[in-house]
């Protein structure tokens, strides 16, 4: 977000389109009027005290990429996300939303038969049965649920290391793909540091997408006071979803408003990014095997807005004969629970047929990117292998 | 190691096109360069041809036009830069572009091109989508689309002595298209082949079809090959308003340069404060709340363009000042004298802007180096009239070249 | 072209035009004339400010009695032209609070209902309202669209046979006998010559009065002052706020539509036409506003623009704002013509009290018995309003009406609007359809939108002529209101639209000399 201008002030914008030209959304359906005209256009003829009339909002997938392109500092998709939850709070959100929004919650449950539960979220007519009653898109395949929990798993594990580390999963990666924790933890104790699994709670992002600022920031409150103590004694924290790491590191004290939060920024990094700080100074295991493969990098939206530049990049061309090449598309179109929504799929799979094409063109062995999102999507679209830079990492440490 | 530090060889500030054109020369120098911006430049607003410097007359070669130039005008940039890095730096620019879509000159001359308005521009380098325009050609079409606001074919038309389609856009269910929606239209097979063969249905035999310069992103040189084939005519883009795809096609290829040589590419990230110390600058400030990230290089390159910005800025009371640096600002006049009275009449604050040097670092107006690591280019120096000189490309070039040339010699 | 009618007004502000809709109503033949396109003078240069009234309970406890019963009128037969806002007299601590209770006992007097609220009772109503009033008083202020109002009282009186010839400029007056013969006329478009035959001339031209009256040779005493304004870019308030003092500058900020206006100043002038906001103005109304509402100093201003305001002198008063701002009607029967009428002075909001005295003036000189049904019946559009909601509601595609395409982006006017309204009216000059939509009075105040009203102008009508030089008249109009508020984003805004006009679209004087010359 960019400086001085926090509120849904409408003033800064000066009508340049240029945000219009590179809304994901927008370009592919002439149902959102794009940011422009979403978030400054609108805010003038917002009142605060009068329904909300426009429903379009939704399809704001809060990628951020008009706040980057936006040259005056408009805060477009914050003046989103505030109308978009004055409009949901007034219309209600279905049981699927809160579903999605949730999803956290089933993680326990589902853990002590995870494979039962994998067979069901994979049977045609189940789906079929979500898509008519839930109106969640059956073409998508939900995500399977891993053998054992991240965290069940690290309690059978020992870590070692001279200097202590706390690691923020999210919930995805400790149930969906446990093995991109495992490999961000023997990467941590490769480079010397014990890795600690602070008490947490799902990010909240799901919710925040929702429009539910109010029940992101009951899990984030507690979050922070977690996340707190391990920093209070002295550790730094590092996360693998990009997803989860912005919205602590920026949206807990920028949008909830939790001024606690601002100490949690200071020392929670994305962990290409404190792997990249471990070479400035020159503390980093860059003890490689050789990977003679081509991989294509996909930045995540969520990596673009935490302004880091491409850290897992700058890493991952230190392993001998590997091949990574960035790929100039922008958003993958999933939006997090945006594009499992019945209605909303069709515009996810438009905005995701770019990448396709540029990754077909590309012709990759693998693709890498640090959203959980940004996976499946790749995935759903290509059918190739996708993985998360960290998984590559471990994979090449002698 | 609490917070990110992060430490460069160069660090440029500001992403419009003397940004890029700087950190192309320093990453070409082999310097680790960080490139940080608030948004894109404005290159996605105006650039959609390369001026270099629109008043030399069609009929004299633009080299000996610069050359009088820069005698007549010490103060201004390219005078600074010399006509042999000039050219340097427009090679530099052009060798960035494969021979799939390049920038040429007519002849070493300027050339013209029309406008959205059915006037016509000045300007030294056209993309191979654009075609100097003749005025002896005749039998031209200019083509419309029905919904696309930004572009009134009728106008041109009849301004230019052509004919006008308006076209429907085949599977239409929206109200208005942009010019993004129209490049990625363009940009697939079927949806040419539709408007081809409504375009066939209107032709009468003309053998010149202007279209929007929305004819694709990527590869736009392949749609025009495309157009051209089936429609067995020339094809040439006139630019529209802003957003300009020629500017995001420029951009977008930067883009892709830099970070393929591994420079860091900070998109839409505000310098919030400079750390000085002494007549050095130590360190810049971004901001990305509620943290600030703290950068360091050997040098600064400042780029940060005019107002739009926010390189500049005014406030209500006459002040007007650089924004980062707090530079010296030229003839900052009490604001009733910035603008004229007419719109259209020469206005005093295109004259503002920082002073430099022969090597493009900043001075106060007795001459004294104001700060030494840093070295400024673009629109934002001090003794141009871009809009007037149509000379702005050719700035942001030869400066951004320029000043990283400069710094490396240091 | 000869014409020959019952009653000629000149001069087609609100007044003119009210004269014309109650005349036709009571069935008498009239034609109104007027040199350009309606609202050309203090009318379409206002504050936009449906009085309640109260701001002159203590100064013209009569004025303010005619604002609050025309405020209740108006609000029955022009709901669609009002936003009714309500409004607040604040008093800060430097205003002392003596005037407050003397304030109430003359709204009562006058009979404007007023109700005092606490200070966070007026902060929750006005959040951005400055948190250091002593005291806050409501009224039934509001807010009032001239344009849509002026236009609908036309639209009335051609509904009931009334004629407008606009774009018509009197040249001449033939005085025959002690009467106005003939009034002579020329369009200023075609140069098309009318020759008009009245048995009633009325005189409505505003801070033009004496222009037309130097054609008979007469003189009115009168004052023009000038009053600055300015908008912001979004609305800081839902309600008027005043300030409790004596009327003084810079004293009331309105909220229309998707802005704010700041007002007013009151500079003596020698010209009707007079309307260049100068730098002082500017700052006085900041400073004097951001007393009222604090981000004011912080705001994005959009445009600044002046009116002229009649004022008729009775006796020569110092400070132009004490003359008062009540209307007169004069004969000119006291001069020698017998059937002139000069109708001065007023406000917009007692418009149409204005017209039903002239009105009645006129129907007792011709010795007929017709009353006044103004204030009873509703103006022709009173179904049709269209407030923010409903604009905002043209972004949703979704809604079954296949729509056209948005031409102004900021204040979301669409294609088919301008379309339909240029049909119907049948302008003379088609830019008067700036007058009838809301198109360019938005953020970037036409800086798109005026390139593509031309575009979409040049498609309807192949002979608009020269249509380049159109566009750089209209945004050297549109500068006139830009120059005063340039700083900041609107500074910004100006330089992308320079990079569009002179850059992109190459529109400049001459460029500096070609290179070979030297």
């Amino acid at each position: 977000m960019k400086q001085n201008h926090y509120k849904n002030d409408p003033d800064p914008c000066i009508r340049c389109s240029i945000c219009t030209m590179v809304c994901p959304v927008s370009r592919v359906t002439s149902l959102f009027p794009g940011p422009k005209q979403a978030g400054p256009g609108a805010q003038r003829f917002r009142k605060k005290r009068e329904l909300s009339v426009d429903p379009w909002i939704e399809l704001c997938l809060g990628c951020h990429l008009c706040d980057i392109s936006c040259p005056s500092g408009v805060n477009i998709s914050y003046i989103n996300l505030i109308a978009k939850e004055k409009f949901l709070e007034e219309k209600g959100r279905p049981l699927r939303d809160w579903i999605l929004s949730h999803f956290h919650l089933f993680g326990d449950l589902v853990s002590v038969f995870p494979s039962l539960v994998n067979r069901i979220l994979r049977n045609y007519a189940m789906k079929w049965l979500m898509d008519k009653a839930l109106r969640i898109e059956k073409d998508r395949e939900l995500p399977q649920y891993s053998n054992e929990k991240l965290t069940k798993w690290f309690k059978n594990h020992i870590s070692k290391g001279k200097r202590k580390i706390a690691y923020f999963y999210g919930c995805y990666t400790n149930n969906h793909e446990i093995d991109v924790g495992k490999a961000a933890i023997e990467v941590l104790e490769a480079n010397d540091f014990e890795v600690i699994l602070p008490k947490q709670e799902c990010c909240g992002i799901p919710m925040l997408g929702n429009g539910n600022l109010k029940g992101a920031k009951k899990l984030a409150l507690k979050n922070v006071s977690a996340l707190l103590e391990s920093i209070n004694l002295g550790l730094d924290i590092v996360f693998t979803s990009t997803s989860c790491g912005h919205m602590i590191k920026h949206d807990y004290d920028k949008i909830l408003g939790i001024s606690e939060a601002k100490e949690i920024s200071k020392h929670i990094f994305d962990i290409f990014e404190f792997l990249r700080n471990l070479k400035t100074f020159g503390t980093f295991n860059s003890n490689f095997k050789k990977l003679p493969i081509k991989a294509i990098y996909f930045a995540p939206c969520h990596l673009k807005a935490l302004g880091i530049g491409l850290p897992a990049i700058e890493i991952l061309r230190l392993i001998p004969d590997f091949k990574i090449e960035y790929i100039n598309v922008d958003c993958c179109g999933l939006g997090g629970t945006f594009g499992f929504k019945k209605e909303k799929y069709r515009i996810s799979q438009e905005i995701g047929n770019d990448l396709k094409k540029a990754i077909n063109y590309l012709n990759p062995d693998i693709v890498l990117t640090d959203c959980e999102g940004c996976r499946i999507q790749i995935r759903h679209l290509t059918g190739l292998k996708v993985l998360h830079p960290i998984q590559i990492l471990r994979d090449v440490i002698k | 190691m609490r917070k990110g530090l992060m430490y460069f060889d160069i660090i440029v500030i500001g992403m419009g096109l003397s940004g890029l054109m700087a950190a192309k020369t320093a990453v070409e120098s082999g310097m680790k360069v960080l490139i940080v911006g608030k948004g894109m430049g404005t290159l996605c607003l105006f650039s959609n041809t390369i001026d270099l410097l629109g008043t030399i007359p069609l009929s004299m070669e633009v080299e000996k036009g610069l050359y009088k130039w820069i005698i007549i005008h010490p103060e201004h940039p390219y005078s600074k830069v010399g006509l042999e890095n000039i050219k340097k730096s427009f090679l530099e620019f052009n060798s960035i572009f494969s021979s799939h879509y390049s920038f040429k000159n007519e002849n070493e001359r300027n050339c013209l091109i029309p406008t959205p308005v059915g006037t016509l521009r000045p300007t030294y380098m056209i993309p191979n989508t654009m075609v100097p325009w003749n005025h002896q050609e005749e039998k031209r079409v200019i083509l419309g689309f029905k919904g696309f606001k930004d572009f009134y074919a009728d106008w041109i038309a009849r301004r230019l002595n052509s004919r006008s389609i308006t076209l429907s856009i085949p599977d239409l269910i929206r109200n208005e298209v942009t010019q993004i929606y129209l490049s990625r239209c363009f940009e697939k097979r079927l949806f040419r082949e539709r408007i081809i063969n409504e375009i066939k249905k209107h032709l009468q035999g003309e053998k010149f079809l202007g279209f929007p310069a929305i004819l694709g992103i990527e590869d736009p040189y392949s749609v025009k090959s495309d157009l051209e084939q089936s429609l067995e005519a020339k094809i040439f883009e006139i630019p529209v308003l802003p957003p300009s795809i020629p500017g995001l096609r420029i951009f977008n290829r930067f883009k892709e340069w830099l970070i393929a040589k591994g420079a860091t590419f900070l998109m839409g990230y505000q310098v919030t404060k400079a750390i000085l110390k002494g007549k050095r600058c130590e360190g810049i400030e971004v901001s990305n709340a509620p943290i600030t990230n703290l950068y360091c290089a050997d040098r600064y390159i400042l780029a940060t363009g005019r107002f739009i910005g926010g390189g500049l800025k005014a406030t209500s009371n006459s002040s007007l000042f650089e924004t980062i640096f707090n530079l010296p600002v030229t003839k900052p006049k009490n604001q009733n004298e910035w603008f004229r009275k007419n719109f259209f009449d020469d206005h005093m604050i295109h004259e503002m802007g920082i002073l430099t040097n022969k090597s493009f670092q900043p001075i106060s107006n007795e001459g004294d180096i104001v700060l030494e690591n840093i070295w400024v280019c673009g629109t934002i120096l001090s003794g141009h009239k871009y809009l007037y000189e149509k000379s702005k490309e050719g700035i942001e070039i030869s400066t951004g070249y320029m000043a990283v040339k400069s710094a490396l010699e240091k | 072209m000869k014409i020959k009618t019952e009653v000629l007004i000149i001069g087609g502000g609100a007044t003119g035009t009210g004269i014309a809709r109650d005349l036709s109503l009571r069935g008498i033949p009239t034609i109104l004339i007027e040199k350009g396109d309606l609202l050309s003078g203090a009318s379409g240069r206002n504050h936009g400010l449906l009085h309640s009234g109260a701001r002159y309970a203590l100064t013209d406890p009569e004025a303010a009695k005619e604002c609050i019963i025309e405020n209740g009128i108006l609000k029955k037969i022009a709901p669609h032209c009002i936003e009714d806002t309500g409004g607040l007299f604040v008093g800060l601590p430097e205003d002392g609070s003596k005037l407050k209770d003397q304030f109430i006992k003359a709204c009562k007097k006058a009979e404007i209902p007023t109700q005092i609220i606490s200070r966070d009772e007026a902060l929750f109503l006005e959040p951005n309202l400055n948190p250091n009033i002593t005291f806050c008083i409501k009224v039934p202020d509001g807010a009032i669209d001239p344009f849509e109002l002026v236009f609908d009282n036309k639209r009335d009186a051609e509904i009931h046979g009334g004629t407008f010839f606009l774009h018509t400029e009197a040249t001449q007056i033939i005085v025959e006998k002690n009467k106005v013969k003939r009034v002579l006329a020329k369009d200023l478009t075609n140069e098309d010559h009318y020759d008009i035959e009245a048995s009633f001339v009325i005189n409505a031209t505003g801070a033009w009065v004496n222009h037309l009256l130097r054609y008979v040779g007469l003189k009115l005493p009168m004052a023009l002052s000038k009053g600055s304004l300015l908008l912001t870019n979004k609305r800081l308030n839902q309600m008027v706020i005043n300030r409790l003092r004596p009327p003084s500058d810079g004293d009331i900020i309105v909220p229309n539509k998707t802005v704010s206006i700041l007002g007013t100043t009151s500079l003596r002038s020698e010209e009707p036409n007079d309307f260049d906001v100068n730098p002082n103005e500017v700052s006085l109304l900041i400073e004097e506003g951001a007393k009222l509402i604090p981000s004011v100093k912080s705001t994005r201003f959009i445009r600044a623009y002046a009116g002229v305001r009649p004022l008729f002198m009775s006796e020569k008063k110092g400070d132009d704002r004490e003359i008062s701002r009540g209307f007169v009607l004069i004969d000119h029967e006291r001069d020698g013509i017998n059937n002139l009428i000069t109708i001065t002075g007023g406000k917009l909001i007692t418009y149409r009290l204005m017209a039903e005295k002239t009105a009645d003036l006129i129907c007792q000189k011709m010795g007929i018995n017709k009353t006044c049904s103004t204030h009873l019946r509703p103006l022709p559009g009173v179904n049709r309003k269209k407030d923010l909601k409903d604009r905002l509601k043209s972004l949703d595609t979704s809604l079954s009406k296949k729509r056209t395409e948005i031409l102004c982006d900021c204040e979301l006017v669409e294609r088919e609007e301008f379309e339909e309204v240029f049909k119907n009216e049948n302008l003379k000059d088609p830019l008067d359809i700036l007058h009838r939509i809301r198109l360019a009075k938005g953020t970037c105040q036409g800086g798109f939108c005026l390139y593509r009203l031309l575009g979409v102008l040049i498609e309807l009508n192949k002979e608009i002529e020269e249509p380049v030089n159109i566009l750089k008249n209209l945004l050297e109009e549109r500068w006139k209101g830009i120059r005063p508020i340039l700083w900041g984003t609107s500074l910004q805004e100006e330089e992308l639209l320079e990079g569009i006009y002179k850059g992109i679209f190459n529109l400049s004087s001459p460029s500096p000399l070609p290179v070979e010359d030297i």
